[in-house]
């Protein structure tokens, strides 16, 4: 059985930079991704408060650098879902979707957040025919269209912007009597 | 098998009179989830090789065949058989819920 020091289960920036510290430090890790490493960052357009970039860049380079560098201290992904965690003495045992297991000494759990979802009706049956989580995937879809985006945090604005260049009309729903967003 | 490359041009050729079914990953370069499943679709590919056939649908180039699809989200995966859209997936979603979905269509 495959035994390691360290199993990493999410490949996104938390879980990539995870993996550079224990490599450097000699531990024998695996990194776990359901999808291919990147996480959330992956579908933002554009960054521009990550320290070192100060012209910016897009999420997606970002997370090719964040692979380049990992994949410099022998970084070799494996592509799986973890679906349960036991105990076994000093060990912990991490059980597959493909039904294998993998031991190890320690585990670091680093599988991010997805988009809150609305929970109202018809909101699952509507998903890709006109509900959407990802402006910089869907918005060329809605182009002359009128659409409406749902919340006042960053994510909303940062989206309803990038949807501005696409779009005839946008109406942003919010619950307070402000935006949460930050100004830039 | 490598993964195909399919166009509004090709499509009733490589994918609705195909003998295999075929599972088709509608994508553009500027969709971060698309990128994510790209080295799934690939592995998939080679896999299923011999039962599935596996193929990619640019839609900035290939603007018709989505629209006859009615999509309007990518990723999304839809799976062909007899030259029907049986199943279809929106997302980027894990390979054990492609998998799942595919021995559906392989065992039906």
């Amino acid at each position: 059985m495959a035994e390691y020091d360290l199993v990493i289960v999410g490949g996104g920036p938390a879980g990539l930079a995870a993996y550079i510290y224990a490599a450097r430090a000699r531990l024998k890790t695996l990194l776990i991704e359901r999808l291919s490493p990147g996480g959330q960052v992956l579908v933002t357009d554009w960054v521009e408060n990550y320290p070192g970039f100060p012209e910016g860049l897009s999420g997606a380079e970002l997370v090719e650098r964040f692979v380049a560098h990992a994949k410099a201290w022998g970084l070799e992904p494996l592509n799986q879902e973890v679906v349960a965690l036991s105990l076994e003495g000093g060990w912990r045992r991490l059980h597959l979707s493909n039904g294998q297991t993998i031991r190890s000494r320690t585990v670091i759990v680093a599988t991010g957040a997805s988009p809150k979802k609305l929970g109202i009706p018809g909101e699952a049956q509507l998903t890709g025919k006109g509900v959407s989580y990802c402006a910089t995937c869907d918005g060329p879809f809605f182009r002359d269209q009128v659409i409406a985006v749902v919340g006042g945090g960053n994510t909303a604005v940062q989206e309803s912007l990038f949807l501005t260049k696409f779009v005839k009309k946008l109406y942003l729903l919010h619950r307070r009597d402000q935006l949460r967003a930050t100004q830039n | 098998m490598a993964v195909c490359q399919v166009t509004d041009q090709n499509f009733e050729e490589e994918v609705l009179k195909s003998d295999l079914p075929v599972l088709v990953d509608f994508w553009a370069a500027w969709c971060g989830p698309c990128r994510a499943i790209a080295p799934v679709i690939e592995e998939l590919a080679e896999e299923y090789a011999g039962k599935l056939k596996v193929c990619k649908l640019n839609v900035d180039e290939n603007p018709v065949t989505p629209g006859k699809f009615g999509i309007r989200a990518i990723p999304t995966l839809i799976f062909f058989k007899n030259g029907q859209a049986v199943e279809s997936i929106t997302g980027a979603v894990a390979k054990s819920t492609i998998e799942s979905v595919i021995s559906k269509i392989l065992g039906s």
